[in-house]
């Protein structure tokens, strides 16, 4: 009984925590909260409530999709490990997403250039850029790490196309470079949009996958005798 | 049928879970340790114990379930300690452990870690009686508690300032040992002899609280006196004398718990439980005062989920369960859970 299609999506990994049940192209169910600082006492309880609105058990997902960061350190963990009890729990796949790619398909809508920016701290933002065209939102540079000067020269060589920055860093980034920024529901993650692209995402197992930190820690080793 | 519980534990810089049946039977427990990581740093670096651990911790619960030789329905409960610890830690712990109770539809237990550390005695072939005194110290804690019975419990005393093996670990560093330099200071200070004067503190008048900053400094200024005036000095005697001037206060401070509540039973528990000296200077002065003394197997002494596990039954019992948005705490106070 049940058809097993239906994909729990969620992500926790920026100052929203937002899950979403999708099945079959449609969304069932979806939250987004903005709730800075306590994705681990919120994001369980927003599940339960889209779980029972959805009238699913979890016994009846056939995947769970998670964003993996760039963002918040702590975020990412919370919710790739939430995803992987759950996902090895229920013994079915894991869809690791990078939240830059989910924020510029948030964006299919626009024909142009997208690029997600999310504030990484040290006066740096985490970016990335695509190509949006009828639908198809297309990689175009890597997620990385860059700074004011270095977003701009990057984004001159796409001078002939509009420009839609995205994001929670796009506002500020956008009035600096003087771009146009994506309406703030769109800036957001959402995890309906998550949970669609996991629909032609495949998955894998869930235990080897590790969250996309861009940066290392920043300790730094112990000379000898200290 | 046995109620088995999958515990975890995630709180400092070890990655363990545990398969533990009816709170005392240890089906599996494995241990991941970050100590090879951490050495280059001198210490635990937060954020990368952080890292190690969600990149462990499915291959753990994995390693403990086929250690266990059970699969995931046999499950009557996850178990995960919630803190005190490093929250960027806990949380790993703690968000898998509410995933994977969630999709198996079975209770989530939140445990405390130090009252983790206690449960390691209950682990024992022979577990302890109540009412008891437990004395639990480690990196991060010097507390003596009093149970009267499971989850009954008041704590009678505690450091004012450093831990006592924070105050092992920071001597064993200034002698210049590797990390973790407990374990290594206890090996030097074998070939030692403890004639040094270190002051013990007291505090005042029946207190059972201790204090560990001013034996610290007189050490450390015993041993810069000695560099400046170019003299040697014997490190091994050093050793010996500042593990003997802690255990002395440890000893004498748990038995004084023990007679001011008429309790005829005495545990250790805890990191620096592992401490031979410790365990055998308890186990005399217990022996003379005609009280029972137990010590957890050395495995379960420093952190790991086993102990978790064998709290964790006894909550289940309570239905001390938690509802979905269990956090994890950096601070968490230990309230008494006992069902009456
Ligand atoms: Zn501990």
């Amino acid at each position: 009984m049940g058809e097993h299609v239906a994909i729990l999506a969620l992500d926790t990994t920026t100052v929203v925590a937002t899950a979403a049940i999708v099945r079959q192209g449609y969304v069932l169910a979806e939250v987004a909260l903005g709730v800075q600082r306590n994705h681990a006492e919120r994001i369980l309880p927003a599940i339960d409530f889209i779980m029972r609105e959805a009238g699913l058990k979890p016994s009846q997902l056939a995947r769970v999709a998670v964003c993996i960061g760039p963002g918040s350190f702590t975020g990412q963990r919370i919710g790739l490990s939430l995803a992987k009890g759950l996902a090895e729990g229920l013994g079915i796949p894991l869809v690791p997403v990078s939240t830059l790619k989910l924020l510029a398909e948030q964006l299919s809508m626009f024909e142009g250039i997208v690029v997600p920016l999310l504030d990484a701290q040290r006066n740096e933002y985490y970016g990335a850029v695509f190509r949006s065209r009828g639908g198809v939102v297309e990689r175009l540079v890597a997620d990385q790490t860059f700074n004011r000067q270095e977003l701009g020269s990057l984004l001159s060589n796409y001078s002939g196309e509009p420009v839609m920055l995205t994001g929670e860093a796009a506002e500020e980034a956008g009035l600096k470079q003087s771009l146009r920024v994506a309406p703030p529901p769109w800036r957001m993650p959402r995890a309906s949009v998550l949970g669609l692209l996991a629909e032609n995402t495949q998955g894998v197992d869930s235990k080897a996958v590790i969250p996309n930190y861009i940066r290392s820690s920043s300790a730094k080793p112990r000379k000898n005798g200290e | 049928m046995a109620k088995i519980i999958l515990a975890i534990e995630t709180s400092c810089d070890e990655t363990s879970v545990a398969v533990v049946a009816d709170g005392s039977k240890v089906l599996s427990s494995i241990i991941a340790s970050q100590i090879e990581v951490h050495r280059a740093y001198g210490g635990v670096v937060p954020e990368i114990a952080s890292r190690q651990h969600i990149e462990n911790i499915s291959f753990v619960v994995q390693q403990a379930l086929v250690t266990a030789g059970i699969g995931l329905s046999d499950l009557a409960a996850v178990a995960v300690t919630h803190g005190p610890g490093l929250v960027g830690a806990l949380l790993v712990g703690l968000s898998y452990a509410k995933g994977l109770a969630y999709s198996l539809g079975i209770p989530l237990v939140p445990v405390h870690h130090l009252e983790a550390h206690v449960y390691a005695n209950f682990l024992l072939p022979e577990p302890p009686q109540f009412p008891l005194v437990c004395l639990v110290v480690s990196g991060g804690h010097t507390d003596i508690f009093y149970l009267r019975g499971h989850g009954d419990f008041a704590i009678l005393g505690r450091t004012r300032d450093d831990a006592a093996g924070e105050a092992f670990d920071k001597i064993a560093r200034v002698l210049g040992l590797p990390y973790p330099g407990g374990p290594h200071l206890e090996q030097l200070a074998l070939s030692g002899k403890a004639l040094l004067p270190f002051p013990r503190s007291w505090l005042e008048e029946g207190s059972l609280d201790f204090s560990f900053s001013g034996l610290k400094s007189a050490v450390l200024n015993y041993i810069n006196n000695a560099k400046q005036r170019g003299e040697g000095f014997s490190e091994s005697d050093v050793a010996a004398s500042f593990q003997h001037a802690v255990v002395e206060v440890l000893v004498a401070k748990s038995l004084a718990a023990a007679k001011a509540r008429e309790v005829k039973n005495l545990c250790l528990a805890g990191g620096v439980s592992a401490n031979k000296f410790l365990r055998a200077a308890m186990a005399t002065a217990c022996g003379n005062a005609g009280i029972s003394f137990s010590v957890p197997e050395f495995v379960y002494c420093t952190d790991n989920a086993a102990m978790v596990g064998a709290v964790a039954y006894h909550r289940l019992h309570a239905n001390q369960v938690a509802d979905l948005s269990l956090n994890a705490h950096s601070v968490l106070p230990l309230t008494p859970w006992a069902c009456g």
